[in-house]
Formats: C-alpha cells, sequence, structure tokens
C-alpha cells in the first residue's frame, strides 16, 4: 500500500491503485465459503471462478479511482453521548468517554470512485460476470477502508483505534442503522474535500462502491481489533 | 437428432456448469433438426429447475449457481434467434426492477438469470425504477412485474408501485422480492406472489399466472 498523507491539519487522502486492493481483495473472495465451494470442486467450475475473477478485475482495475480522505470532527461530549460537529447526535456514553479522555474523532470517507452501471456496460451486461465484479469490488472497498485505518493508526503509535460504522441499510430489524439525514449531515462536514460520494434520500452511497466510517482513536491502551 | 442418453447429458452438463457440452450438444441440436422448444421444455429448463432447487436447499451456494446458469445460457444463445424465426411464444414476458430509490441490482439480476433460464423473456428496467416506467412497463405486454427492494427505507416503495399500477388499471401480475421481504409483507400488501430467493422468484412468477411448477 503507498504511504500515506500523515498531514495533522484538515483533510488526509490516501490513494491506492486498484492492483494493490485487488492483491488484497482477490484472495478473501477466493477464500468465502461460495467462491471456496466453487474452486473446490475443480475442474471446469474452478476455471470459471477464475475466469470470471480475472475479467472483474481487469473491470475494476479499468473503472476505479480509489481514495480515502479522512477529516478531523469537532466534537463534545453531551450528558449521554456526543456531539459531532455540532449537528449530529451519538447517544454512545462510552464514546463521550473516550472524547472526555482525549480520544480524536475522524470521519472517513472511502470510494472506488465508479458506479454499478458503468461496471455492467464495460461486462458487456453479463448478469454473472457482473455479480461476480460486485463482490470483488466490495473486497476492494473494504481492503482501502482498512489501509485508511491503518494509515490513522500509525499516526498515534501505541494508540487505540475504535471503529464506529455508519450503515444506512440494513435488513429489516436490523439495530443501529443510521437515518440517512445525519449521514448528510456527515458527509456535509467533508466540504470540498468530498472525492465526489452522495447519498439518496434512502440511504445508498452514490457511486455504490463507497462507504463512511468514524473512527476514535486515543493514545494508550490495546490496538482496535484488524478488521 | 439427440438420443435420450445426449438429452441426460445435456441435463447434467447444465447442472455441472459444462458450458461446452451444453454447446456441442444444443448444436448437434440443431443441425440435426431437433425440436429446440421441446428441448428447452424437456431438458434444459428442468436442469436449471434442479440447480434452483439445490440452491434453495442450500447445497450450493451463488457462484455454482452462475456457472450453471452461464452454461445454460450458451445454449440458449443457439436457440434463441432460431425460435424467435418462429411463432414460439416464451412462457411469459416478465419485466423486473428495484424500487425508485433501490441502488441495488445483485439480487434483481440473479433473478433475471434465472428466470431467462427458466424460459421466460425478462425485461430489465435497471435500478431506482419509478411508478411510471413500471406502469410502462406493462403496456409493452409484460405480464408480471417483478419488484425488488434491499432496504428498510426503499420497502414501503413497493406499496406505491402496487398503488400506481392498481390506479392505472394495469392487471399484470405484481411478484416481490428482496432482503427486507417476507409472505407476510406481500400478503399485507397485495402482492400477488412472493420469491424468498432467485430460484423462489422464478416460483413465484409461475405461482401469479397459474403455470405448475
Amino acid at each position: 500500500m503507498p504511504a500515506p498523507d500523515l498531514s495533522r491539519d484538515g483533510p488526509r487522502r490516501l490513494l491506492a491503485t486498484a492492483g494493490e486492493l485487488l492483491a488484497v481483495a482477490r484472495p478473501r473472495i477466493e477464500r468465502q465459503a461460495q467462491y471456496a465451494a466453487l474452486i473446490a470442486k475443480g475442474g471446469r467450475r474452478a476455471r470459471a471462478a477464475a475466469d470470471w475473477l480475472d475479467r472483474a478485475g481487469a473491470c475494476v482495475t479499468a473503472l476505479a479511482q480509489p481514495v480515502a480522505v479522512r477529516i478531523p470532527l469537532p466534537v463534545r461530549a453531551t450528558g449521554s453521548g456526543v456531539e459531532i460537529a455540532g449537528t449530529v447526535a451519538i447517544g454512545d456514553a462510552t464514546i463521550a468517554a473516550d472524547v472526555a479522555a482525549g480520544g480524536q474523532l475522524t470521519a472517513c470517507l472511502v470510494t472506488l470512485g465508479y458506479g454499478q452501471e458503468a461496471a455492467f456496460d464495460w461486462l458487456g451486461r453479463d448478469y454473472a460476470l457482473h455479480h461476480v465484479q460486485t463482490d470483488l469490488a466490495r473486497e476492494a472497498l473494504f481492503a482501502l477502508a482498512r489501509a485508511a485505518d491503518r494509515a490513522e493508526r500509525a499516526r498515534t503509535p501505541g494508540g487505540r483505534l475504535r471503529r464506529i460504522p455508519v450503515r444506512t441499510h440494513g435488513p429489516c430489524g436490523e439495530k443501529d442503522l443510521w437515518d440517512p439525514v445525519r449521514v448528510q449531515a456527515l458527509l456535509a462536514a467533508f466540504g470540498a474535500a468530498n472525492p465526489g460520494v452522495g447519498l439518496t434520500d434512502s440511504g445508498f452511497f452514490a457511486p455504490l462502491h463507497s462507504l463512511l466510517g468514524l473512527t476514535l482513536i486515543r493514545a494508550g491502551g490495546p490496538q482496535g481489533r484488524l478488521p | 437428432m439427440l438420443t435420450e442418453e445426449d438429452k441426460d447429458a445435456l441435463f447434467d452438463a447444465i447442472c455441472e456448469g459444462d458450458r461446452e457440452t451444453v454447446v456441442d450438444l444444443v448444436t448437434k441440436a440443431r443441425d440435426g433438426g431437433e425440436d429446440l422448444g421441446a428441448l428447452l421444455k424437456d431438458a434444459m429448463i428442468p436442469a436449471m429447475s434442479e440447480v434452483g432447487d439445490l440452491f434453495s436447499a442450500g447445497e450450493i451456494f451463488v457462484p455454482e449457481m452462475l456457472v450453471a446458469a452461464r452454461a445454460m445460457q450458451g445454449g440458449i444463445d443457439i436457440i434463441e434467434p432460431i425460435l424467435a424465426a418462429t411463432d414460439h411464444e416464451p412462457l411469459a414476458r416478465v419485466c423486473i426492477g428495484s424500487v425508485k430509490g433501490d441502488l441495488h441490482d445483485i439480487g434483481k439480476n440473479l433473478v433475471i438469470m434465472m428466470l431467462k433460464g427458466a424460459g421466460f423473456e425478462v425485461e430489465d428496467l435497471g435500478v431506482d425504477v419509478t411508478n411510471e416506467t413500471f406502469a410502462a412497463a406493462c403496456d409493452r405486454g409484460n405480464a408480471v412485474v417483478c419488484l425488488s427492494a434491499l432496504l428498510t427505507t426503499t420497502k414501503p416503495q413497493m406499496v406505491n408501485v402496487i398503488n400506481h399500477l392498481k390506479s392505472k388499471g394495469k392487471t399484470a401480475k405484481v411478484v416481490i422480492g428482496g432482503a427486507v421481504i417476507t409472505q407476510d409483507y406481500a400478503d399485507r400488501i397485495g402482492a400477488d406472489a412472493f420469491g424468498e430467493d432467485a430460484p423462489g422468484a422464478v416460483r413465484a412468477v409461475k405461482r401469479a399466472l397459474g403455470l405448475s411448477n
């Protein structure tokens, strides 16, 4: 992975090539139960999986412009949680405690920079190949997010990093989902540093292969767990 | 002409994702003057149905289902132009889209592959589809409207589609599915059928149309 921008003031950008991300993403995909089961059957099934992953990788390489942007967030502890940038409240007493103990809150916006329609067209509107591309792109996105977290840890050696996921959607009944309005407020905090990621009213990032996360880092204590 | 052994081999080749053998056997059938519509109906579609059943039973995963669908498509690519030149009609015409506000296409695309493998003609309306677009698709001869929604925030849009189609006098059946959808929800909002997964969507479309499985 490339060396991160470790400037202390303002937005911090981490750029990566698609090739670097795919070097991480492809082995992870191949270990997923659904792909591992196919590959384990060998023969034409394994060849089909390999061919699809090769072509999906070529698509990601051709289209992706991966970037992660991290911004520090002004935060103050409230009674039972924190208020971020004067607009977004999180009702979590443990986060409040970390902030009170000197923790620094940042938001990280990660994107591969291309949408599903572009990928579908690039892949000749092949549904099966597009499905594999979606799985591979998702793994590449998370590889970039993990790299961004490692860069953040590198700024505070020995510090403890806590990840606070910002999930706008999930199956019915799933807890800890963020209201799209709150997410929109967080996105607004990026201002001109936003690498072109928007949010639909229903809570989808556009382009789809994007994610937003909060991290809280404080000096001392055990390292946060790697994803 | 294909022997019964050839037809069994064709069935197995689809199930095993052996696209080369599927293409070879369908080519042999075409060159021998075989009734390709009957071959599709009697050997190939049942093979994809078997694959769908294995997926629904948890015995195979999505990638293996895709390999089988790819093999099936190898045969369909040979058969389709020939059947199009005759009076052959697909099982039915179906349109499918992710509802307004929903940008996910994975589930929708799996359903498309399985519907095509089951003999339906499928019009892909894409994602973030408006009520008006669904209604216009009905006017193009689609007998079934399949709605996909992945999120809690987009699920309610299905009710809007159903109400819009009714208000416009559309008689197409509505089949719904998606990670957040249940049979109970389908019943409550007046959908004609619910598909719990991609193969389930095929069964649901057939139920909605009164076709046997």
